[in-house]
């Protein structure tokens, strides 16, 4: 076919089959005039009210954000007045361009698609702003070549203040069709997003919570007239049937974070008429009334509505749509408890740095239990449109430029409140793309990492005698998936007598830096506890409860260390007469009695405990005893084991201890723990123990 | 005379009670000996019986009716226990039907009849080895190498015992003693390569690999061998050409076309072994390799569906094939089916499969 003719078939006959589609249709356009509905006046007052007001407080918000300002409240208002004229008259033009502007506004574009269809559908005049909604239209659909010829047709139209005005959205709409153009052509590989059929309904389904198990889910349903919480359990083949979480407990809350060892939440609500947060925590069954994070520190007259614990449960992240950031829009902040032994005592709130936070609305955060990884979204950086997720690392001093995370992931459409799991398999988000059950539902996210290779058989007959074939199977290496170097140490601490459990304080100590990183505590119902430790460092983790002697263990997790859980009951013994406890924590040069610096946090604990029993029972004494494996002479092994408790009775003693409280005594390898014939064996038999003897 | 007078007269006496016996038809001296007469016949008659019975066998187990064999076998030994030849043919029935144990006992009783019969030690040494039993073994070749003028055979044999036992340098001293004692034994230069390949000298390995074609150019097995050898050099062209070349000589040796196939998935060379193995499928449809291989084929094709279906036919075949239950997982894995591939994962976790269980830990924890 000759190029005129090629020219003629692609643009000029759809033009002529369009312009003649245009014509046709303007005919339908039934304007708001009464005398249109003279059969029924009534019901045209009222709904000529209704446009009247809802094109009034519409206009008001196009002003407004035509100042720089945020007029979702204007819009909100707007809406339901359009809605209600709407259904009165559906086929006017201005009126249906207007409900798409009114969405658009709301941020809820996939809704203003089909009104503005119709607003060009009667009037392709209507308005030239309908060609840029037009365009994010086209956008959403990933047609690009369409949008780009949308937004040309807007700017050719548009005049004077206007496209002054919409100068900025316009760059950053050919940005993100760019933007979504490089990212859908390269979408990332073995990443499924499937949506989550079983909890989504009608309406929105947001904010999707896990703790670090991932045994449960608590997510916002905001379907029904009244937004529920709601909680469905993780069963071996998917998620059971979603239920009102606690009956109904924080009926007009909705839940925005939650602890990884589901303890502590944060909740919203708009009670003081702006969105703020609250925090409530489960003490043994029940959760505690929501109390108000403070003014001013945290909460401001703008609204403050997602947030995310950090690892440590010292400090938290949160959205706020505060001014202070200077950032515009929504922005990340942080915050957390000054003082890690009153509980809600809550530090003044900080922006993030601009490495995250831009002039766009940043919309969730969610900080991984490894403490150094961040994901967030926003609508700035190199968004596809609306809203995408992001992820950062922490680097020395700073983070490090957000990673965009990708197509599927991200779309044109909105994609917030993303979470994942500590092994980084799968991860959940929100998002209000085509296909869903409407507005806003849950997807899971499965990364499936890079291929794993699969096995085949190689077989020969190596000896002639053989008579039936032998396998030689030759075995390739697997690559590692990004693994998420990760401990996770769940658990029970029981009495050890009654079984009952306890509620006891859980320290968790650097070793190397001696630095305390977090504290605890477990469930005074059931005992349970459950801690993330990242890898990369040597952990010493003290359980402590009143009138118990405290229980240690020791957890070297070096950098690269596997994605694990762990899970350990801890009896806490009282602190009674020949009632004795391993220090797991108290280190030694190898062979030599020098107590390395790793033993310090420990050793100060111990000081501690001794010096709060001398209060309770003054004249209790106590030995310290070294053991040794039985590797090498006994001879030896009782000096060194004599010299190390000794070693551990001269610190305590420079703490303060009474020295007249403390005894000690090397037992070498006489009072083994477990066999000394394997190198685990052999590790639990080398230990310093102390024991009460009166 | 006078004994003759003395039983005379005590049959006088005697004969009311042994009426019975004599008849009439009688000579005077086989009515004297009757008792005697009938023992050996009926001993006679017995041998006789005896003797068919063991033809029988020896006829049945050359037609392929072991079981039967074995029952005359037993029935010829029921009648005449001295029968060393049936002691040692029922041996040889009862390795033959895996009865291994009472093989090695029928063999005990021949040696106690007779301990310098022929080949007995040759036939235990045999039956041990085929038991698997190559400790036990192994003292009996010693005995059998240790006599003067020792063959090729008893060496070789011993070669593989050791092989077995994992004691390859003593395997590769006894193989190279037999292709010294028999240069044209393509067998024992094959085993020998086997040994220096298994001690890591793949290079050794192909010369003694090429003396074995060179006596005997076209066992497959042999060519087979050649081609993991070259394989192991990662010489993979020619390792495929060897693969070929086994097939080509023998179309029905499995290994060859289980091995070409598996380099090309190795290779990545999916265009070339979809057609070889649906070729393959249909000469062994109840070979699970095969189905195995299809199901990583297809799995690499983007049909992870596909691919399970092809595995869950492997594991229909053989349900303890712990390859195909890890390669399922994969498959399901990118099926989007979670859950069934962590059953998966956990059963080749069972099975032993190493990377099925770190697979485990960290997609299903």
């Amino acid at each position: 076919m000759p190029m005129t003719m090629k020219i003629l078939t692609r643009i000029i006959v759809p033009c002529i089959l369009l312009l003649g589609a245009l014509s046709s249709a303007r005919a339908q356009e039934t304007e708001f005039k009464a005398s249109q509905f003279k059969d029924n006046k009534e019901a045209f007052r009222m709904a000529e009210e209704s446009f009247k007001k809802g094109s009034e407080l519409a206009g008001q918000a196009i002003d407004k954000e035509g100042q720089g300002g945020r007029a979702t409240s204007l819009w909100s208002e707007a809406l339901p007045h359009l809605m209600k004229a709407q259904e009165f008259n559906p086929r006017y033009s201005h009126l249906n361009y207007l409900i798409a502007r009114t969405l658009e506004g709301l941020g809820r574009m996939p809704e203003a698609s089909p009104y503005t269809s119709e607003a060009f559908r009667l009037n392709p005049e209507v308005e030239p702003y309908t060609f840029f909604l037009l365009a994010r239209g086209a956008h959403l659909r990933l047609a690009a070549d369409s949008a780009l010829r949308l937004l040309d047709t807007y700017e050719s139209r548009a005049r004077g203040r206007e496209l002054e005005l919409m100068a900025g959205r316009i760059k950053k709409l050919r940005m993100e069709i760019g933007y979504a153009m490089d990212l859908a052509a390269k979408p990332r590989e073995r990443v499924w997003v499937e949506n989550l059929r079983p909890l989504n309904g009608l309406g929105d389904q947001l904010m999707p919570l896990l703790p670090a198990d991932a045994g449960f889910m608590l997510y916002n349903d905001e379907s029904g007239a009244s937004p529920a919480i709601r909680v469905a359990e993780r069963l071996p083949d998917g998620w059971g049937k979603p239920e009102e979480w606690l009956g109904g407990q924080f009926k007009g809350y909705r839940i925005i974070a939650l602890s990884q060892d589901g303890q502590e939440i944060f909740l919203s609500s708009r009670a003081g008429g702006s969105e703020d947060i609250y925090y409530s925590e489960l003490q043994g069954i029940h959760w505690t009334e929501p109390r108000k994070m403070p003014e001013y520190k945290i909460n401001t007259p703008a609204d403050e509505s997602q947030a995310s614990f950090y690892f440590d449960r010292i400090k938290f992240y949160f959205i706020s749509d505060n001014d202070y950031a200077n950032k515009g829009g929504k922005d990340i902040f942080f915050s957390g408890r000054i003082n890690t032994s009153v509980r809600e005592e809550w530090g003044k709130a900080h922006p993030m740095g601009s490495e995250l936070n831009t002039p766009y609305d940043e919309g969730s955060v969610f900080m991984h239990p490894d403490g150094k990884t961040v994901y967030f979204a926003s609508q700035g950086h190199n968004s596809m449109g609306g809203y995408d997720v992001f992820r950062s690392e922490r680097l020395p001093g700073r983070w490090a430029d957000p990673e965009n995370l990708g197509y599927p992931v991200n779309t044109p459409y909105d994609e917030i409140f993303f979470t994942i799991s500590p092994s980084g398999k799968h991860a959940y988000v929100c998002s209000n793309r085509p296909g869903g059950s409407g507005g806003f539902d849950i997807y899971r996210v499965t990364f499936l990492g890079p291929p794993k290779p699969n096995m085949v058989d190689y077989r020969d007959h190596l000896l002639s005698s053989m008579a039936q074939p032998m396998a030689e199977r030759s075995m390739q290496a697997a690559k590692a998936v990004d693994n998420v170097h990760l401990t996770i140490l769940k658990g029970v601490v029981l009495d050890a007598f009654s079984g009952k459990p306890v509620e006891a304080s859980i320290e968790i100590t650097d070793n190397v830096r001696n630095e305390l990183i977090a504290v605890f505590r477990s469930n005074s119902a059931t005992g349970k506890f459950l801690v993330s430790l990242p890898a990369g460092k040597n952990y010493g983790i003290a359980v402590a409860a009143p009138n118990y002697l405290f229980h240690s263990e020791n957890f070297d997790l070096p950098e690269g260390a596997e994605y694990q859980i762990v899970e350990k009951e801890i009896r806490l013994k009282n602190a009674c007469i020949g009632c004795s406890i391993v220090l797991n924590n108290i280190f030694f040069d190898v062979g030599k009695h020098t107590l390395r610096p790793e033993s310090t946090a420990e050793l100060n604990r111990l000081a501690q405990l001794l010096k709060d029993i001398l209060k309770v029972k003054p004249g209790t004494r106590v030995e310290l005893s070294g053991h040794t494996d039985n590797t090498g002479s006994e001879t030896t092994n009782q000096t060194l084991s004599a010299n190390r408790a000794k070693a551990v009775v001269d610190f305590l003693i420079t703490q303060g201890v009474p020295s007249g409280m403390l005894t000690f005594k090397g037992y070498g390898s006489s009072q083994p723990v477990a066999s000394n014939a394997d190198a685990a064996g052999r590790q639990k038999n080398r230990r310093t123990e102390f024991k009460i003897i009166e | 005379m006078k004994h003759w007078i003395w039983l005379f007269a005590a049959l006088i006496i005697l004969g009311p009670v042994r009426g019975q016996v004599i008849t009439d038809s009688l000579t005077l001296e086989e009515s004297v000996f009757a008792d005697s007469i009938a023992r050996v016949n009926a001993a006679a008659a017995l041998k006789a019986e005896a003797l068919t019975l063991y033809n029988e066998g020896v006829s049945l187990y050359t037609a392929d009716r072991a079981p039967e064999a074995e029952a005359r076998l037993n029935a010829a030994l029921a009648r005449m226990p001295s029968l060393t030849e049936a002691w040692y043919n029922r041996a040889i029935v009862r390795a033959h039907l895996k009865k291994y144990t009472p093989a090695l006992s029928d063999l005990d009783s021949a040696r106690a009849l007779d301990p310098s019969y022929p080949g007995l030690e040759d036939t235990r040494s045999e039956i041990l080895m085929e038991a698997g039993q190559y400790e036990e073994a192994i003292p009996v070749l010693d005995a059998l190498a240790s006599r003067p003028g020792a063959e090729a055979t008893v060496l070789h044999r011993r070669g593989t015992a050791h092989f077995m036992l994992g004691h390859i340098e003593q395997a590769a001293t006894d193989f190279h003693k037999a292709t010294t004692l028999k240069p044209s034994w393509a067998a024992a230069w094959n085993d020998l390569a086997s040994a220096y390949r298994s001690m890591g000298q793949a290079e050794k390995a192909l010369g003694f690999l090429e003396q074995a074609i060179k006596a005997e150019p076209r066992s497959a097995y042999i060519i087979n061998n050649m081609g993991s050898t070259l394989r192991s050099l990662d010489r993979k062209e020619e390792a495929l050409q060897r693969y070929a070349s086994a097939r080509t000589t023998d179309m029905g040796y499995e290994p060859a076309w289980i091995n070409q196939i598996s380099l090309l998935i190795e290779m990545d060379r999916p265009a070339e072994a979809l057609p070889l193995v649906e070729d393959a499928l249909k000469r062994f449809p109840s070979q699970p390799a095969l189905h195995n291989q299809k199901g990583v084929l297809l799995r690499k094709a983007g049909k992870p569906k596909e691919a399970v279906q092809a595995l869950n036919e492997a594991l229909r075949i053989d349900p303890s094939y712990a390859v195909a239950y890890l390669n399922r997982a994969i498959a399901r894995e990118e099926a989007g089916d979670g859950s069934g591939a962590c059953a998966d994962y956990s059963k080749a976790r069972e099975l032993g499969l190493e990377d099925a269980r770190k697979y485990y830990d960290r997609e299903c924890q």
